[in-house]
Parts: structure tokens; sequence; C-alpha cells
């Protein structure tokens, strides 16, 4: 495993508070890094804040106090292409599946990159030089390449998670940001997804995957960050944080602690059951 | 083969012309087929009217005599055709409007069914015009048109009514940072009535005056008589404005179709094109009310038309609604003249008793879906 500490933040949040008008606020100084080369796995409980923190990292959301830096720079001036050029987001699924081809939605993972001062970028589909390849590499390691004159309409749910994923890599950011990507994949898929970020990860990008799914955070992730009502209550490398005193305050004692055999890189991870037995084992 | 040499097979190759435009052939059918429909409704509402046939040759050497180009026509013939190039004109813009206003609307709302006539910006405008034309002191529509400012001042006072309108309907029918079918519709079926109430009281307040009630009653369902060049220059600078937003929306509005915020995480300033399109939308319905009054459903089913025959995509559905809007209008009232002759139903009329039921079996086609909202 690369030690990345030593690299430069590629983005760094300090002192995040967030809350909806007139409502509980929902973070409550949240400060967090991601390094590039970097997979980074957000859990917590429901409604701990976790798709919220998402989406005032990604810009999508103001936070109240604190802010956002991207490279150094804060994001709070940017305009919304230069923040898409930097930051690609994978939502939980989409408000309206639009009737569109699977390759014209992966496509729009390129809006950010259209040149702005030209007629052609105004006009034209596929504007920007890189564009096309760029798409085709995207749905390509999504495994999406053959679906590319499907309506996205007739796709199932896992299998427009993994369009998302590759309008997400054809956005070509620096840095990733996945709300439950897994969520409607079934086991060799979550595996796939989890890989290709990993893949994206070792790539140079920094990558945060927001999941309840903490055994597949536990074997991919190189930090895992656990969010309990708006604060950041435990972070680390898996064996540091999938343990009983930590999350026992968090998610109860009805967990079952345990260590997996050795995965594709080699390595024994921890991993935490559901489990009907009451007491917390370690 | 020297494997360090990289292949590129021949479907991976960058070409920027590789990528389908959304619609492709279709759109340019379609548009094909609203441009003859257009030719062919303006020679039949040219030629067809009260007085006598005027041939197609008669109407251009009109029509040039009328920009100072040629002889004018002997005796009433060149007033009879300036009169029918107006009233041509002007129904083909307002089509063209009330079309391309609708179709903006349904990209902002994300919403099939939001229409100007709907939403109430329609209503809007005409509670503006109604006012001034309260203001100016009721002269009717004649004195309007041939006063030199007043078509103006209509025309700003229904602007500035629709645009009220339109930002109470997008204020009050935001919920949770999305537009709630229900409650646009049922925002719009309320401004209606509001606004119908107070046009209502306003012309029986003005019974005592005729020209005044003439005026006012001349904006409930649209009024394509006595129309001069003012009107043309408003309408044509109005929806020149207004389609020059197409280029910043079209294809904005098609990433927003999946959600304003997966469109503002793909880099769409929402916020701009929100407005841009609102604007856009409630100048070119106002200039259309303010010329010729209120018309219902052009906005609604020229849309609808469009998208079934050209597809979704709002970077066609924008330009080709214009297009179609100025060929369903002039059909709708050529045909419609030529086949009830003297009898000469009012178009906001005519719209009404087609465009009613295309509403309601809309509704009718999507039930299963709306029991959902």
């Amino acid at each position: 495993m690369v030690e990345t500490k030593d690299t430069v933040a590629l983005m760094a949040a300090k002192e995040l508070h967030f809350a909806y008008t007139s409502e509980a606020p929902i973070l409550r100084g949240v400060d967090l890094e991601l390094r590039a080369g970097e997979l980074v796995a957000l859990f917590g409980p429901n409604g701990a804040g976790k798709s919220t923190l998402l989406k005032v990292i990604g810009g999508l959301l103001s936070p109240s106090q604190g802010s956002v830096r991207v490279g150094g720079d804060s994001i709070d001036g940017w305009s919304t292409l230069k923040r898409a050029q930097h930051m690609a987001r994978m939502p939980q699924g989409l408000d309206a599946w639009p009737d569109m081809k699977v390759g014209d939605l992966v496509r729009a993972g390129r809006y950010c990159h259209r040149p702005t001062r030209s007629w052609r970028g105004l006009f034209m589909t596929d504007a920007a030089p890189g564009d096309h390849s760029a798409v085709q590499a995207a749905m390509e390691q999504t495994g999406t390449l053959d679906w590319q004159d499907r309506s996205v309409r007739e796709l199932s749910g896992g299998e427009r998670e993994r369009v998302l994923m590759a309008r997400a890599l054809a956005q070509g950011s620096s840095i990733l940001l996945a709300d439950e990507p897994t969520r409607s994949l079934d086991p060799s898929h979550q595996l796939e997804a989890f890989g290709l970020l990993k893949n994206q990860a070792s790539q140079g990008k920094a990558v945060l995957v927001v999941t309840h799914d903490w055994n597949l955070a536990s074997q991919f992730a190189d930090r895992l960050v656990c969010l309990a009502q708006g604060q950041i209550v435990a972070e680390g490398t898996p064996e540091q944080v999938l343990r009983a005193p930590v999350l026992g305050p968090v998610f109860g004692s009805q967990l079952h602690f345990g260590t997996l055999p050795p995965g594709s890189d080699g390595e024994a991870r921890p991993f935490v059951l559901p489990w009907s037995g009451t007491e917390a084992s370690d | 083969m020297n494997p360090s040499q990289p292949v590129d097979p021949p479907s991976l190759q960058p070409s920027p012309q590789a990528a389908p435009t959304p619609g492709g052939k279709r759109v340019w059918w379609v548009a094909c087929g609203a441009l003859t429909l257009l030719m062919a409704a303006i020679w039949v509402s040219l030629g067809v009217g009260r007085s006598e046939e005027i041939d197609a040759m008669l109407a251009l050497r009109g029509a040039l005599a009328w920009m100072g180009l040629g002889e004018p026509l002997p005796d009433a013939q060149q007033w009879i055709v300036e009169l029918r190039w107006t009233r041509t004109l002007v129904t083909a813009l307002v089509g063209a409007g009330l079309a391309y206003a609708g179709a903006l609307l349904q990209g902002v709302f994300r919403n099939d069914l939001a229409a100007p006539s709907i939403l109430g910006t329609t209503a809007g405008a005409s509670l503006g015009a109604s006012i001034a034309i309260l203001a100016v002191g009721g002269y009717g529509v004649e004195f309007l048109a041939s006063m030199g400012p007043a078509p103006v001042l209509v025309m700003i006072a229904a602007f500035t009514g629709a645009a009220l309108v339109t930002w109470l309907v997008a204020m009050l029918g935001r919920s949770g940072g999305r537009y709630s079918v229900p409650t646009l519709l049922l925002v719009g079926i309320a401004i209606n009535a509001v606004v119908g109430g107070i046009l209502a009281a306003m012309q029986s307040f003005a019974l005592s005056d005729f020209e005044v009630a003439k005026a006012l009653f001349a904006w409930g369902f649209g009024h394509l008589d006595d129309k001069g060049p003012t009107e043309i220059g408003l309408l044509c600078l109005a929806l020149a404005i207004g389609a020059s937003i197409i280029p910043f929306v079209g294809r904005e509005m098609d990433l927003l179709a999946a959600g304003e915020e997966d469109a503002l995480a793909l880099g769409v300033d929402t916020g701009r094109v929100k407005a841009l399109a609102l604007l856009a939308a409630t100048l070119c319905a106002a200039a259309s009310v303010a010329a010729v009054g209120q018309i219902a459903f052009v906005g609604l089913v020229v849309p609808h038309i469009v998208r079934l025959l050209a597809g979704r995509s709002y970077r066609d559905l924008l330009p080709l609604s214009l297009l179609a809007g100025a060929a369903f209008l002039l059909s709708v009232d050529a045909s419609q003249r030529w086949l009830l002759g003297d009898l000469r139903l009012r178009p906001g009329v005519t719209l009404s008793l087609v465009g009613g039921p295309f509403f309601l079996a809309l509704l009718v086609v999507n039930r299963r879906r709306m029991s959902s909202w």
C-alpha cells in the first residue's frame, strides 16, 4: 500500500457547518481532506449528514460556515463549470430518468469542458477535443459501451448505476464524489464498482465514497471516515476504525467483528456484521 | 505487427462528428414539414377574406409596394393586401411566440404540462394590458394602434403583469427544491381565476363606455384584426430577443431534465438558465398577448406535437416550436376563416375548442404516471 500522507491535499474542507433554513444543523464542524491517489469511504448512521457533506464538498450546497478548498483555492467564487471540471459527482440515482440514449447521458459528463467562447461550443454536442475519447474510455471501463444506443429508461437499477459511473468518469475531474454507488448492484458488480473506484484512485484521483457497506470499504478504501450527528467521530485505516470501541457508541453493540482472509492486495482486512447477539465482540 | 505500436480500432477513433446530435435527421423533416405548412397557411391566409380573392402574385406585388418597391395596386386592392399581410404576419408571430414560451416554460419547470396559459403568464399579461388600456383612457384598439407610444405602453404593462405572475408561480410552486406538478397547476388555476375575476369586474365597470369595454373584451379571447406595423415590430423584437437565448439554454435544459441538482453538479449554471428562460418566455408571451390578447393552448399543444415528431431534446424543440407555432396558429386561423367564412370565430375561441380536449387527452394518456404525483 502506497503511503499518501505526505501528498498535498487535493481537497480540504475546514470547519464545515450546514443547516437548511430553520432546521436543526446537519453538519457541525467537519474537517476532511482528500489527497491524490486516495480512496476514502464515508459511512455513518442514517441521517448523519453524509449526503449533505458530499453536496457541500461538491459545491451544490453552500456551507453556512467554513470553507472548501480545492488545490488551495476556495471554491466559493468558482463558476459552476470550473467546479465541475475539478469535481465529478456520482449521484444516488436521478430525479427523473430522461428519455435519452445511454451514450448521450454519458456525454453529458463532458458538458463542463465545452469551450464557452466559441460558436462551436454553443452549438455542437462534441465540442471540446478529447470529448469522444473520454466518453468511449469511460464507457469501456464501466462495461456500458454496448448499451450506447439503448434508452436510459430501459435499463435496470444496476445498469443505471453503471451508466452514472461512466458519466462521472467521462467528466475527467481529479476529484470523484460518489454517493452510494453500490446501492442497487449485485455482489459481483459491487466488487467491480469498488475496484473501478480504487483503480481511479490509483491513477492519481481523489475518490470519496459514501457507503453503508463498511466491509467493501474495508477491502478497498485507504481511509474510513465515520460521520455521526454532523460530526466526524472516527477516522483512520480500516483496522483503526472497524473496532468495537469505535463503532459501539455509534451503532450499538449488536455487531460482530472479524477478519477476512487476505484479498486481492494480499492484506487481511477486518469485517463487521450486524449480529443478533447482544455483546459486542472484538 | 509491432506490439508497442498503439492500435486504434476504428470504433475508438476520436472524431467530433461521430456523436449523433439529438433527433438527427428527423428534426430536419419536421422543420421542412412545418415550413411547408407555414407557406401553405400564409398563402391561404392571404387569399381568403370577406371582400375578394387575392392571388399570390397580387399579394407579392402588394407587399413589395408596401415596402416602397414598385407601383401600388389599383383601388382598394393595395389596402386589402396590406391588411391581410398584417393579419397574416401578426398571427404567425403570435403563434411562434406562444409556442416558444410554452416550450421554455416546460423546460424550466421540467414539466410537459406547463404552458403560458396554464401557469397564468398570459392571464397576467392580459391584466397588465387591460390596466394600461384603462389608464390610457380607454380609446379602443383602433385608437391605440394609431397612437405611437400607446402600444408600447400596453406591451410594457403586459410584460410587467406576465413577469409578476410567472415569478409568483415560480415562487409558490416550488417545494423542497423542485416544482411539483399539482402545486404548479393549482397555483395556475388560482391565478387564472383571480385574474379572470378582475378582468370581468373591469369589463363591468367599463360597460358604460362601449369603446373601452370593446377594447377590454378583445383581450379575452384574442383579436387578430386591426393590427398595424407597430404590433409586427414589437412581436419581431420580442421574438428576436427571446430566440437569442437558445444557444445558452437548449443544451442546459436537456441536462436539467434529470434534476436541478444533477445539472448543477454537471456544471450547468441552473440559476442563469432559469432566469434567462423565464425572462424570454415572459417576454414572448407578453408580446403576443399585448398584440392580440389571450389565445390559450398554443403554448401547450405545439411543443407537444413537436416533441412527438422530433424527439425531446430542447435544442431541437425550442427552434422548432418557433416555426411550428407560427405554422400552427396561422393554419388554425386560415382554415377556420376558409371553412366558416363570415362566421369568423375568434382565434382564442377556436383554440379553446381544440386545445381543451387536447389537454384532457394528455391528462388521460398520462393518467397512470400522474397517479404518483
